[in-house]
């Protein structure tokens, strides 16, 4: 179960619209084909191209809010009728709360395709046969009737030729006892009313209809939480530590060398390790501070005790720079010098590595503490 | 919002001591450099942490490299001590020291710009003389400072710290950057305020909006929870085969694509609550489930991969709308017996005849045949296991801080006790949902429902 692209969710079920369409084309052509002699009943056709499309907009917009009663979407989604693949989709809809919001834009899809089969139908059967456009009630006269179909026309009000008149619906009443038309070219003036009553009650009502559920649910589906996570990471790739070359240790003092120490330690600390400098430098940072003058006095490699655990600054760099010989990086345990850790003797590689006249400096003993 | 009102800090001290995991947890942003090598920030960098109601800057500085040079420079330039600001400033624009002093002068200028110091040393190893310098220098901007103890490796010298920060700010705390809960987090930042009176409004209100970031960041970790057991309890791995000894051969093959995609879709709601907790640097390894050794099934299936019962259902549902469309053809004149005909001629024949698709082919291509499938997982433990093992890596990644960059290695006996105490406090709700689970049914409200477990205790 893949997670959802924005593009699937909104991608229109053909075997929906396909239903949607041939249902219009099955009707419109039942209900326009009329009697034998042409005549379609004005009332019906309100019925299936007015009342029909407005009723079934006004369901699927209500049952799309209304979070009680019978889930719809739930139901047609448990029908045991789906393949695979069908059913990871739509168990994925459901789990993303879109179920609701993909039935309802896939209803509008069926209603747009049950429109356009009835208007197809509609225009063919204009062209190919004659169709008398009548009405008839026994309760209802044309001054009734007419206000109605005004207030229906309303959305079309510019457009002149489609708009009912009260002359054309007394003129078109039928009584099946009639068998005498007078004029019968108004019988066929209907049909530019009927023609926009299709096209904005089911058309274009439910065309808007698709364009708003269409930009939800896109909206809904990038703003779902797997897509936001998954922006999230893939806008952040894993970054890798870069490599650096490391200087290399050696266990064996010079014979003749200085002792600066660069970290401080007491006289009676460094008497643990066993030293034997043929001179020995001031102690501390401060040394470098000297103006170098005891440096360069002792033209013999210096040995610099530090401290393991403290990075090497630029202070001892510029110091280093001007002489050579070991760095001896010393870890402490209360008052025993010992064996650094082998993450502060890196740090103690890269930085030597830098400075080629330099190495590194760690007793024979020590040695085995940092092989791993 | 005025540069000004927004509150600055930068984050300040000696080369690798923690700054950049300072601000890397306060900002919860794991993309910050973090690294055993010293210098790993060359350029002081400014990390704007947005709320949704305020901000404000975190700035990750390189460390001190040359502290007693510098020291040396000031008191060179400045003759009186009301001077001193005004030199450090002098200091930080003049060209020469830019190029000597690159590290010192990239750290001084966020704090002669107006931001306030956080100095930060280690508190596992001692004092040391060599630390007065940069803390005299800081001393001499005369911006509002405190002191942050970061304990890396134990807190064996945080007393010794204590006592010789007191005497250069007013202000010392222990923050861990590796350890610190989110309280923690938040208090510290409250702290924060009495660096500067003017910024506690502010302050207050990123607080209650990280609060609320994190009630949020819980309610998305249940999020990705019940789609998670959803989706394992749901998985089903079918393969369409000529025959019943095709299937059993195939058995083993599928079970491996089985517990592949089962691995594959836990780990992606890992990375999903990593990412939560915009953990991106974070690598996490967890073992496979145990899965039961009943999951193999064969079955028939036909036209359109549906099998029998489903068959029958869709034949009867298009035998019905057929029907239907001819009773509306018909105006109602057949008293719908067109759909319910429809229907039933559809379901029968659907019924009857579904064995001889087994052995029909339309155009070549087979209508009907056998398929082997492995899933779904019907044992009741089951999303008990997968709910608990959950629970658990979301607790330790929810705690997890962004400056701690360490592989989380997670085994099965790690989620043992956690699915233990799980079944014990478990409601009524949890038993009846995972009953519906293992069956494959929707969940209403599982969200709802499985959201107590990851209260905080």
């Amino acid at each position: 179960m893949e997670s959802l692209k924005a593009t699937n969710t909104i991608e229109l079920s053909r075997p929906i619209i396909i239903g949607g369409f041939v249902t219009g084309l099955i009707l419109s052509f039942a209900v326009l084909n009329g009697d034998n002699a042409g005549r379609v009943n004005l009332l019906y056709l309100l019925l299936i191209f007015l009342f029909i499309p407005l009723v079934g907009a006004i369901i699927s917009v209500v049952s799309l809010f209304n979070s009680k009663g019978v889930n719809i979407a739930r139901a047609v989604i448990s029908l045991p009728i789906w393949t695979g693949p069908q059913r990871d989709f739509l168990h994925k809809i459901r789990q993303q709360h879109l179920d609701k919001q993909w039935l309802f834009l896939q209803s509008q899809a069926a209603a747009i395709a049950y429109s356009g089969a009835s208007l197809l139908t509609f225009l063919i059967l204009l062209l190919a046969t004659d169709i008398n456009f009548v009405w008839r009630s026994t309760l209802l006269n044309a001054e009734q009737l007419y206000p109605f179909l005004q207030f229906v026309s309303l959305p079309w009000f510019f457009w002149e030729s489609a708009q009912p008149s009260l002359e054309l619906l007394s003129a078109t009443q039928d009584s099946r006892l009639t068998v005498q038309y007078g004029d019968t070219a108004s019988f066929g003036q209907w049909w530019t009313f009927i023609l926009a009553t299709q096209i904005f009650y089911s058309f274009l009502l439910r065309g808007i209809l698709l364009l708003i559920a269409r930009s939800w649910i896109k909206r809904s589906s990038k703003n779902d939480i797997e897509e936001q996570l998954s922006i999230k990471r893939q806008n952040t790739p894993a970054t890798a530590e870069p490599n650096y070359s490391l200087a290399p240790i050696t266990n064996s003092l010079p014979i003749d060398f200085v002792l600066a120490n660069w970290a401080g330690f007491a006289a009676k600390q460094r008497l643990q390790l066993d030293l034997t400098p043929s001179y020995e430098l001031a102690s501390g940072p401060q040394i470098a501070s000297d103006e170098n003058s005891e440096q360069k006095a002792h033209n013999v490699p210096q040995l610099i005790l530090v401290k393991a655990w403290e990075p090497p600054m630029g202070e001892l760099e510029d110091y280093m720079q001007q002489g050579q010989g070991l760095i001896f990086p010393i870890n402490t345990r209360a008052e025993e010098l010992i064996a650094p850790e082998p993450k502060h003797l890196i740090e103690w590689q890269r930085f030597t590595a830098q400075l080629p006249q330099w190495r590194i400096y760690l007793p024979e003993q020590w040695k085995q503490n940092n092989e791993s | 919002m005025s540069p000004k009102l927004v509150p600055q800090f930068a984050v300040v001290g000696h080369p690798n001591k923690g700054k950049s995991s300072i601000v890397s947890t306060l900002s919860h942003d794991d993309n910050i450099a973090i690294s055993g090598r010293s210098g790993t920030t060359e350029v002081a960098t400014h990390h704007c942490v947005e709320t949704t109601h305020g901000s404000y800057d975190l700035i990750d500085t390189p460390g001190f490299q040359r502290p007693l040079k510098v020291l040396n420079w000031l008191q060179q330039h400045c003759n009186s001590a009301s001077d001193r600001a005004a030199t450090v400033k002098t200091f930080v624009e003049d060209p020469e020291c830019r190029q000597l002093f690159k590290d010192e002068t990239e750290l001084l200028s966020p704090i002669v710009a107006g931001a306030a110091i956080l100095y930060v040393v280690d508190g596992s190893r001692p004092y040391g003389s060599e630390y007065e310098a940069e803390m005299e220098i800081l001393r001499w901007t005369g911006q509002p400072s405190m002191a942050l103890i970061n304990p890396i490796e134990s807190s064996d010298c945080i007393d010794e710290w204590q006592n010789a920060l007191a005497q250069y700010f007013k202000s010392v705390r222990v923050f861990n950057p590796m350890k610190a809960d989110f309280e923690k987090q938040v208090e510290l930042l409250q702290t924060f305020s009495h660096l500067n009176p003017a910024w506690k409004a502010l302050l207050t209100t990123i607080t209650d909006d990280l609060k609320r970031t994190r009630a949020q960041q819980q309610k998305t970790s249940v999020v990705i929870l019940a789609r998670l057991v959803d989706d394992l309890c749901q998985y089903q791995y079918c393969q369409k085969v000529l025959n019943e000894s095709q299937a059993k051969q195939l058995q083993p093959a599928l079970a491996t694509k089985y517990k592949q995609w089962m691995k594959q879709r836990e780990e992606t709601s890992v990375n999903e609550l990593l990412a939560n907790y915009a953990h991106h640097q974070t690598q996490v390894s967890l073992s496979g489930f145990d899965l039961p050794p009943d999951l193999f099934d064969c079955d028939q299936w036909f036209a359109w991969g549906l099998n029998k019962k489903q068959l029958t259902y869709a034949a009867a549902a298009a035998g019905a709308v057929g029907g239907a469309a001819v009773d509306l053809a018909v105006a109602g004149h057949s008293f719908m017996l067109g759909a319910i005909g429809g229907g039933l001629l559809g379901a029968s024949g659907a019924w009857f005849g579904a064995n001889k698709l087994v052995d029909m082919k339309l155009k070549g291509l087979p209508v009907g045949g056998y398929q082997a499938c492995i899933g779904p997982i019907k044992n009741r433990n089951f999303p008990y296991v997968v709910i608990g093992r959950f629970v658990h890596l979301y607790r330790q990644i929810a705690q997890l801080n962004h400056a701690n960059r360490q592989a989380l290695d997670f085994n099965a006996t790690d989620f043992q006790n956690s699915v233990e105490n799980l079944e014990g406090s478990a409601k009524k709700e949890l038993h009846k949902a995972c009953e519906k689970l293992i069956k494959q049914k929707p969940v209403d409200e599982l969200e709802a429902i499985l959201s107590p477990l990851f209260e905080e205790s």
